[in-house]
């Protein structure tokens, strides 16, 4: 199952309130709160649960697109 | 697999105290205000209830159980059978049951048994209790689901302060051949026993007390909960030959309302069907679910045929959920202590 890029970022950026002052294109900048918030969403927008060490390889949200891809294909 | 059904027991009534010191968690110290918003909008949890350092879960539980037996008019001898779920005991040795027994003024020919669990605590606890009861031998029973588990909380641990809380429950069980049967699945991932663990002063670690602290690592617990949880419902729920839409109320574990919602939107279940008590009483470890029950159903229950849903998972790791119906109980005000 392949995952438009756009369409990801669009779903993890739409997570937080735009006042939330964070790097959304760096994942290691999120706090623990909102590493769980994206992986709640993940999972319920694509049915795959993402570990925690998984989450802590990506950087940034094309190397979390690429792990998602992956479990899925 | 431990899926099973109970029959000819019934909960005739539920009651629950919390402690009367209540603490919010807009007033945390060491985070930002925008933590604090974030930390608030994603758990749910804005006020927590904090036992002060001479109550213990026993207490809590205590004052519930003797306003439930006053308001059910059972007599004390008549109970033959108390079951005591905890991760607080008053002691290391010996259990606290044994203490409420006597503290209750319940006969010698009283079983009593305790058991550590947590989050998953009340639906262990439900099924340990309404097996033994179910061949009528022993009519009337009283399970006691309660934590102070804050005082297992390292002050100034903002990954776990904001989260927990303290509360004891009653729920009374009587003997009935006309009952519906529960319908349990309990289920058990040791691998994962130091996801959340209190390392030291227990045998194997022994140390002084003031070193007996709990360690969570949240995002292993949230991962376990968001993979375990839902397949655990569904089976319970084929195998009592239910549909999801037969379920007037899904009692979850009070974890976090993050991962509440994720199940409940997954689950595709109603938000009206899924009560909270996040907000006023946090996490409070095993009770939450009889807590969430008196809180939130506490006037319907004593009206209404309910069919109910509880789910419980956590520490250990263990969960187990519970396909329940209820009719004509009794169910006092919450106690504040």
């Amino acid at each position: 199952m392949k995952i438009d890029f756009s369409e990801f970022e669009n779903m993890i950026k739409d997570l937080f309130d735009p006042e939330f002052s964070f790097d959304s294109s760096v994942v290691e900048s999120w706090s623990s709160m909102q590493s769980l918030i994206v992986v709640s969403a993940i999972d319920e927008h694509y049915d795959v649960l993402i570990s925690h060490q998984e989450l802590k390889k990506a950087k940034t949200i094309h190397q979390l697109h690429n792990i998602l891809t992956n479990k899925l294909s | 697999m431990a899926l099973f059904k109970v029959a000819n027991t019934k909960i005739a009534g539920v009651s629950g105290a919390i402690p009367k010191n209540k603490v919010s968690n807009k007033d945390l110290v060491g985070l930002s205000q925008q933590q604090i918003d974030l930390l608030i909008k994603t758990t749910g949890i804005e006020n927590r209830r904090i036992a002060d350092e001479n109550i213990c879960a026993s207490d809590l539980c205590f004052v519930a159980a003797e306003k439930l037996l006053e308001e059910l008019k059972w007599d004390q001898n008549e109970i033959e059978m108390l079951v005591f779920v905890t991760q607080t005991p008053d002691y290391p040795m010996p259990g606290t049951s044994m203490i409420l027994q006597d503290r209750l003024n319940l006969p010698k020919s009283c079983m009593t048994l305790d058991i550590n669990q947590g989050c998953a605590g009340y639906v262990y606890g439900l099924s340990v209790i309404s097996n033994m009861m179910s061949s009528g031998a022993i009519k009337k029973g009283l399970l006691l689901v309660g934590d102070t588990i804050t005082k297992l909380i390292e002050k100034g641990d903002n990954s776990i302060v904001p989260i927990f809380s303290d509360a004891g429950t009653a729920t009374a069980i009587k003997y009935d051949s006309s009952a519906k049967d529960m319908v349990f699945n309990l289920q058990t991932d040791g691998s994962g026993y130091k996801s959340i663990i209190v390392p030291e002063g227990g045998a194997r670690n022994q140390t002084d007390s003031s070193t007996k602290k709990m360690r969570m690592q949240g995002h292993d617990v949230f991962a376990f909960a968001l993979k375990e949880v839902i397949p655990n419902i569904e089976s319970v729920l084929k195998y009592a030959g239910k549909e999801k839409n037969q379920i007037d109320y899904y009692i979850l574990h009070q974890a976090n309302k993050l991962l509440n919602e994720s199940i409940r939107r997954k689950m595709g279940i109603d938000s009206s069907k899924v009560p909270y008590t996040l907000g006023k009483y946090g996490n409070t470890s095993c009770a939450t679910i009889p807590l969430t029950l008196v809180s939130e159903l506490g006037v319907e229950v004593k009206s209404r045929n309910l069919e109910l849903l509880f789910s419980g998972f956590g520490v250990g790791l263990s969960w187990g959920a519970v396909c329940v119906n209820i009719s004509d109980i009794v169910c006092p005000k919450l106690i504040e202590l």
